[in-house]
């Protein structure tokens, strides 16, 4: 369905449809999909996740599934955390810039369910980007599990920990909630951005802190002077921690992981919803 | 007349102020509400995988690996920094050794074969190289031999304490340090206490318990050797052969006759 056919009554307030979020979003969808961008970080991504079987040999410290798993999964942090400021900025970002925004807003649409329609679209390629990376990656680690080991050996050995599966698809899902949290950030910066250069700058600069926000906590509790604890403290409250989303920590897969990781999540879906909140507010005030 | 575009100046410039405040006020008060969920997931995590500390890596940010580490490529940086490393260890540079050793562990202190090697190089092949660097054995007296063996093992054994932190319950490390109380330190009583700490972790190799045994017996503490391997044979499975349930047994009758004890003090299998 195309904008143009939502038709409106004069004089009657507009109210926010998800239906027209649903339209906007499966619009922002195609649109970030036919983007080069797209294409290029996928197959990138792919190519390292298959090139680290090739890369087996470096394994030093850990098992050759442990080092395929974590490697496998920074090309899914690297790559994606680029994807999604990108993709973001070009989407809210280039619409302001060519000013075709302003077609969209003369239609019946508010400016929370374009907003909102973009946020969704591009989480949505994320969530692609990130399904086909963990799907590789699973395959891969599926195809190199060694056969179980000798139970009557000596107990380490029989003991080796390997990477569970579940725990990369878990490692998947936890980077794709922090993958909608960091496209809330850059629509927030991108909403009262003047150029994409900025918004994109000011992306990966957010992103850097937020990866390094925990350090800021460390500073809060134990700072040595008031400058340092104020400062961390501020940080440390301003922005949300990435940490927490792991870093390959959840590779293996247990009862207690599960549960943190349904923190993680909660944490994320929390701060994605204010830092959305506030990307509208901040849009809807906006001099297009 | 002035007043009006003066007020509305006021007015523009006051709202262009208020917006960043209140974004930053908003964030604030979500960081707040959010704490109750950060800590514990942070807490919970970090016995899982320590975060990277950045003081301990400056040398790392002047190689230019910061990319990899933020973009998540932790074990191939610290393949990477291994690999360097052993490049120092090549060349017998005992700082550049040392340097990328600690480095290497506070980027990806996860692998347990890290910090085993490491403390090898320190334990074993530093000494020779500080004995190489004056001249060799022969222009090296005794004393001083001595004196750098023991040092470089007790380096070796803070280096792999450091990773008691990641790793609690893994026997190798005791073994490791066990392994250098004996062999560099000549202290027996440390390295059977080591023996038996690795004994007692869950996935501990059976020889750690046998030869913490061996080692009560070495100090002449027979009685408790004994104590120890009865307690032992039950537990051991018979269809293993790594589990040498015969050999326990053979030793639990020659401390048994080296005690002199009473036939119906001696330990009899399958009967508690």
């Amino acid at each position: 369905m195309r904008l143009g056919e939502f038709a409106l009554p004069m004089n009657e307030p507009l109210r926010f449809s998800f239906h027209r979020v649903g339209v906007l979003a499966g619009n922002a969808f195609l649109e970030a999909v036919r983007q080069r961008v797209f294409l290029f970080m996928t197959l990138l991504a792919v190519a390292l996740v298959a090139g680290s079987l090739g890369l087996g040999e470096l394994n030093f410290g850990a098992s050759e599934a442990r080092f395929v798993a974590d490697f496998g999964h920074g090309a899914l942090v690297f790559f994606g955390s680029i994807l999604t400021i990108v993709t973001a900025v070009q989407l809210l970002g280039g619409e302001l810039e060519n000013r075709t925004v302003l077609t969209v807003l003369a239609k019946p649409v508010r400016r929370s369910e374009f907003l909102c329609g973009k946020f969704l679209g591009t989480w949505l390629v994320v969530l692609v980007f990130c399904a086909l990376v963990t799907a590789l990656l699973v395959t891969v680690l599926w195809m190199r599990t060694p056969p179980p080991a000798d139970a009557a050996g000596e107990a380490p050995l029989a003991a080796a920990a390997e990477v569970s599966l579940g725990g990369v698809v878990l490692a998947g899902v936890l980077q794709a909630v922090k993958f909608g949290l960091l496209t809330a950030m850059v629509l927030l910066i991108a909403s009262f951005a003047q150029t994409n250069l900025f918004a994109l700058a000011t992306g990966f600069l957010v992103l850097v802190i937020c990866h390094l926000q925990y350090l800021a906590r460390d500073a809060w509790h134990a700072g040595h002077g008031w400058v340092e604890r104020l400062g961390g403290g501020f940080i440390g409250l301003v922005f949300p921690n990435f940490q927490l989303f792991g870093g390959g920590e959840y590779l293996d897969a247990g009862a207690e992981a599960l549960a943190a990781a349904g923190r993680v999540a909660t944490y994320g879906l929390a701060y994605t919803t204010v830092f959305l909140a506030l990307a509208v507010w901040s849009f809807r005030r906006r001099e297009i | 007349m002035i007043a009006r575009p003066l007020r509305v100046w006021f007015l523009v410039r006051l709202a262009g102020a208020l917006r960043p405040t209140f974004v930053l006020l908003a964030l604030i008060s979500a960081g707040l509400a959010l704490r109750g969920l950060e800590g514990p997931a942070w807490e919970a995590q970090q016995r899982r995988q320590p975060a990277l500390r950045w003081h301990s890596l400056e040398g790392a940010m002047r190689q230019g690996l910061s990319l990899g580490l933020l973009g998540g490529f932790r074990s191939l940086v610290a393949d990477l920094l291994w690999l360097h490393a052993n490049a120092c260890w090549e060349r017998c540079d005992a700082v550049g050794t040392r340097a990328a050793l600690a480095l290497v562990a506070a980027v990806d202190p996860r692998p347990v074969d890290f910090w085993l090697n490491g403390a090898r190089m320190i334990g074993y092949d530093m000494p020779v190289w500080r004995i190489a660097a004056l001249g060799g054995d022969e222009a090296v007296p005794a004393g001083v031999r001595r004196r750098f063996s023991e040092e470089q093992a007790r380096a070796a054994i803070a280096h792999l304490e450091k990773a008691f932190v990641y790793h609690p319950d893994d026997p190798r490390l005791h073994i490791e340090i066990a392994n250098l109380q004996l062999q560099k330190l000549d202290d027996v009583v440390a390295a059977a206490e080591s023996y038996r700490l690795a004994a007692r972790q869950p996935t501990a190799p059976f020889y750690a318990a046998r030869i913490h045994a061996e080692l009560l017996r070495r100090l002449g503490r027979e009685r408790e050797a004994l104590v120890w391997l009865v307690a032992l044979h039950p537990t051991l499975p018979q269809n293993n052969p790594y589990a040498m349930a015969d050999t326990v047994l053979v030793r639990i009758r020659e401390l048994e006759e080296s005690l002199a004890l009473a036939p119906a003090a001696r330990y009899q299998p399958g009967r508690e």
